[in-house]
């Protein structure tokens, strides 16, 4: 199929009607978080324009995007720690915009943690139920409970500095889940740990999330951990967002081709739209489409494809693109495979491991897309 | 192999310090043992420690220095919170104000001091102007006046380590436990001033080696009444003549000074300080 | 003209500045000697009327400003390489000096002018240049004339409006002296001014550590009498404050200051020039003159303006000579108690 329009109406409209979106995420609409429209600027600089998302009860929505994006930032105006300029934020049917950050009952996990470097576990994970001035009894117990919670039992007198960066990680989720919050937003939690510690924490949090159940906002930059720690992605690009939906909607319902390159591996082809139905690419060949985008005849467009959707074969065969093999890298059963067309556009394939093509760097191959699972964008406006 | 190289490179410092500081210590230390005769004797530290006058001024002078610390503790503190609060313009005017009075000498600024603290000077003309004091008062030779100008003369040893740390500092900490519920008061105590704590006692160290030993500040300010171990020390040097007695208080000196300066290192040392030093 | 440095000439010039300070103090300039005087006036007097005199003569003088005291005790400290080639200090000094075998006698007959000076200022260690005449500076303006030491002790109009201090300084101690004598204190007896000062501490206004604070105090209006000379009260006009002396009625204290030749002076030849540039008709005419006003020695410089309206010769031939040999005896002593007796 083809996605229809210029990526970026499509991200404003879906930012404006908040309250559909909310209704759209959420089965019940009248708790959970709700970000309404919200703006903001630094010194005359936009970092968040008109954005809006909503997040169920116990939902754990992923703020995605590259950085610079604005996704810290809409966090930060979550927390409290911003008043954004415009809009609203909404938790549990109560107004936050204009809370402080002291009296907004979240709990947020720092990217690197901003554990006290001073204070012990415990003390660490108490801070917050000493600021609310619990009896010094409830606290321990309390703090007993998270270290359990996140299995540090036994780390309570450490400092900080005396953890791994997992344990870290976990103390700095044991101190924002010890106030029992209604939401819980986590900054990169996972940024500053190695990828095995990273999967195996992943894990533990989806496990430690789906006990409490609280409603989750995480940052992050990497779309592979949104998928696999949230329900819901909201894309952001350039102080917008792009794109709302689980990541199998995005996936397979791409709105732009900013959340195409950024979801996964998307082969940009630029060319010009033809025939109606026909792309020349910038390249050479033309390809023939299913179906007529919505572009006028001669727009420049960019095609793109997943590697999944890109077949080799031998050199020269019809209808297909010529090009050079470069490399090729194995990730379990499948090959991953760079190629480069005439013109030097690079070009990624994925094919089967067993039985797929093999061929030497700068032997000549020829590929061939598949046209059905193909998108056509307008292409990319110079920012 | 880094290890050595590190030495090798380190020992142009060790040689000057072996040189101009260590060998003179030990000449000092042995001119303070030593008897008129030229034999070993503790003669000169018994003498100083039997006469109560003596060991009074050591202790006053001791005292000097931990209430001008007290004094730049109380306002170097607030200035560099202010410091940490302010935007880029705000910042550099606390930082130029604190660096500049460190460009002209100790002198000149203890003279100004005679002006403002004198009887005609602006504190006196204020509190009776405000009907506070019926008639001009001076601040000269008392402890008071000479505190306040010490304050002032030593403030940036102390603002200048608080601005480095706090510079440098991680705004997270703060905002976490402003997240966590805690009031600025609270964050403050539990969270900026643990921060600032090792600067503040690297600044503590040098504020109270400076006040001690501020020789012009203490003599101009203070006056033949207030006397101090500085003075002291001059005095058995360039009026008595008397070396080994002015080496053994030079010692003494040292000592008391370096045993409170030794306590507060080994109160930066602690543990839970550690991370930010 | 552009300075071209090249990394050899930088490097060499470097070493040089490094090693400067192990180098020979002095430069060897034929006639180029360190000269000491005491910091403030006599330092600026010394350094624009006698430096540019003794140059026409040949020799190179710098002016290193050091306290009579601390004259003697760098000289003391340096073990036979001497910081100076000249001092310039009072009897106590020169006592001391002579005892620790630190300065020589000279030899006359290498000084044309020596013939000229008084008699009184021809010593076998060296000339004095001046006389300096002491007794009480005081602001016209705010007090009374001080007729005497005791009146300061002792007249209302006085309290807490004058400045002393302690036996460091030569005209303190010459001070003090005449005032134990007035109450009653036996040559060498210090003991009735300690009570004094014990009984009427709060009476002083400022005990100050040094001339030069005390002055200081004066010009801020902190005090309005002080134990001064009477170069020091020129000294204070020229600066456009009102100053006035006043001859204690006890008598006023004289102390001579002389220039002497350090043991293993650099150069003799050099000092003996800078000597008797020091006791010439024309420079001391000229720091006759006000600001310094200082008294001549040589018998062809008349007392000017600003001499006489402070002393005149007839004031001078009554003036008291302290005994410098007693007070040496005592001074450590003294200095000690004195700082038991004022401090708070």
């Amino acid at each position: 199929m083809f996605d229809e329009g210029e990526d970026r109406d499509i991200a404003a409209g879906a930012a404006q009607d908040g309250p559909a979106a909310a209704a759209q995420v959420s089965a019940d609409p009248t708790r959970g978080l709700i970000v309404r429209d919200v703006s903001h600027a630094f010194g005359g600089m936009a970092a968040l324009c008109n954005v809006g998302f909503a997040v169920e009860a116990g939902g754990v929505v992923a703020l995605l995007g590259p950085s610079g994006c604005g996704k810290s930032t809409l966090l930060r105006a979550i927390a409290g720690l911003i008043a954004p300029d415009r809009g609203e934020i909404v938790l549990d049917r109560r107004d936050m915009t204009r809370v402080p950050a002291r009296r907004r009952s979240i709990g947020m996990v720092f990217q690197n943690y901003a554990l006290f470097p001073h204070l012990t576990v415990a003390e660490n994970v108490g801070y917050g139920l000493a600021s609310r001035r619990l009896p010094r009894r409830e606290v321990a117990a309390r703090v007993a409970e998270m270290l359990r919670l996140v299995r540090l039992e036994e780390y309570g007198a450490r400092l900080p500095r005396e953890l791994s960066g997992g344990q870290q990680q976990r103390v700095a989720v044991a101190r924002a889940l010890a106030v029992r919050p209604s939401a819980l937003l986590l900054d990169e939690p996972f940024g500053a740990l190695d990828r095995g510690l990273r999967a195996e924490l992943q894990d533990e949090f989806i496990r430690m999330q789906a006990d409490v159940g609280i409603t989750t906002v995480i940052v992050t930059h990497d779309q592979e951990e949104a998928q696999t720690v949230a329900d819901t992605l909201v894309v952001m690009h350039a102080g917008r967002v792009e794109q709302v939906g689980t990541a199998e909607e995005i996936y397979d319902r791409l709105v732009s081709l900013f959340v195409n390159s950024f979801m996964g591996h998307a082969n940009a082809l630029p060319g010009r739209l033809a025939a109606p139905k026909t792309v020349t690419l910038a390249c050479g060949p033309s390809l023939d489409l299913d179906r007529a985008p919505p572009f006028p005849r001669g727009a420049e467009v960019v095609v793109t494809a997943r590697p999944e959707h890109v077949a080799l074969g031998p050199p020269g065969a019809e209808g297909a693109l010529a090009a050079r093999w470069i490399r090729a890298a194995p990730i379990a059963n499948m090959l991953s495979v760079d190629l480069e067309l005439a013109d030097g556009t690079a070009v990624k394939a994925l094919v089967d491991r067993l039985g797929g093509p093999r061929h030497a760097p700068g032997e000549a191959v020829s590929l061939t897309l598949d046209t059905r699972r193909m998108h056509v964008f307008a292409p990319p406006r110079p920012i | 192999m880094q290890r050595t190289t590190g030495a090798i490179f380190a020992s142009p410092m060790l040689a000057m310090m072996l040189l101009f500081f260590l060998a003179p210590l030990g000449v000092l230390a042995v001119a303070s043992v030593t008897g008129p005769e030229g034999g070993l004797t503790l003669d000169n530290y018994r003498v100083f420690l039997a006469d109560g006058f003596a060991v009074g001024v050591l202790v006053d002078t001791i005292l000097l220095g931990l209430k001008t610390v007290a004094a730049v503790t109380l306002l170097g503190v607030p200035l560099a919170l202010l410091y940490w609060h302010s935007g880029p313009r705000m910042r550099t005017l606390i930082l130029v104000a604190t660096l500049l009075p460190m460009l002209t000498s100790n002198v000149v600024r203890t003279f100004a001091w005679i002006v403002i603290i004198g009887r005609n000077g602006p504190i006196s003309q204020t509190f009776v102007e405000l009907g506070l004091s019926d008639r001009p008062f001076s601040l000269m030779f008392s402890e008071t006046g000479l505190v306040m100008a010490l304050t002032q003369i030593e403030l940036p040893l102390l603002v200048l380590p608080l601005i480095a740390v706090l510079s440098a500092a991680d705004r997270r900490l703060v905002e976490a436990a402003e997240v966590l519920g805690a009031d600025r008061w609270r964050s403050l105590v539990t969270v900026l001033l643990p921060m600032m704590t090792p600067a503040i006692l690297a600044g503590w160290v040098l504020v109270f080696a400076s006040a001690t030993t501020s020789y012009v500040t203490q003599s101009v300010i203070g006056g033949a009444r207030l006397i101090y171990m500085p003075q002291f020390v001059y005095r058995e040097v360039g009026v008595l003549f008397q070396w080994p007695m002015a080496a053994a208080i030079s010692f003494l000196l040292l000592v008391s000074t370096g045993i409170v300066m030794l306590g507060v290192t080994i109160l930066a040392r602690h543990r839970r300080l550690a991370a930010y030093a | 003209m552009t300075f071209r440095m090249t990394r050899r000439g930088f490097a060499a010039g470097a070493a040089g500045l490094l090693a400067a300070p192990m180098l020979p103090r002095r430069a060897e300039a034929a006639g180029s000697i360190v000269a000491a005087a005491f910091p403030g006036s006599w330092e600026d007097a010394y350094r624009t009327i006698m430096a540019p005199i003794a140059a026409e003569a040949g020799v190179d003088v710098t002016i290193a400003p050091a306290l009579a005291q601390d004259q003697v005790g760098k000289m003391m400290a340096s073990g036979g390489t001497p910081p100076y080639d000249a001092l310039l200090v009072s009897p106590g000094q020169t006592a001391m000096l002579q005892e620790q075998g630190l300065i020589d006698e000279i030899d006359p007959s290498r000084l044309q002018n020596w013939d000229l000076l008084i008699d009184s200022a021809k010593t076998p260690l060296g000339p004095h240049v001046t006389v300096e005449v002491n007794g009480l500076a005081y602001n016209p303006e705010t007090v009374p004339k001080p007729s005497g030491y005791r009146e300061l002790f002792e007249n209302p109009a006085f309290e807490g409006r004058f400045g002393v201090q302690g036996f460091g300084s030569n005209t303190a101690t010459m001070a003090w002296a005449e005032i134990a004598k007035l109450y009653g204190g036996e040559p060498g007896d210090m003991q009735p001014v300690f009570d004094l000062l014990r009984e009427k501490i709060d009476w002083i206004g400022a005990i100050g550590t040094s001339g030069n604070a005390i002055r200081t105090m004066y010009r801020q209006g902190e005090i309005d009498v002080f134990m001064a000379s009477t170069g020091n009260v020129a000294r204070l006009r020229s600066l456009g404050l009102p100053c006035e002396f006043a001859h204690p009625q006890s008598g006023s204290p004289a102390i001579p200051v002389a220039i002497h030749m350090t043991k293993g002076a650099s150069n003799p030849d050099a000092v003996y020039a800078y000597m008797d540039a020091a006791i010439s008709a024309e420079a001391q005419r000229q720091l006759a003159e006000p600001p310094s006003g200082y008294i001549p020695t040589n018998s062809e410089v008349d007392f000017t303006e600003i001499i006489l309206e402070f002393v005149t010769p007839a004031q001078l031939a009554n003036a008291i000579y302290p005994d410098w040999a007693t007070i040496n005896k005592h001074r450590a002593e003294w200095t000690a108690e004195f700082d038991r007796a004022v401090a708070m």
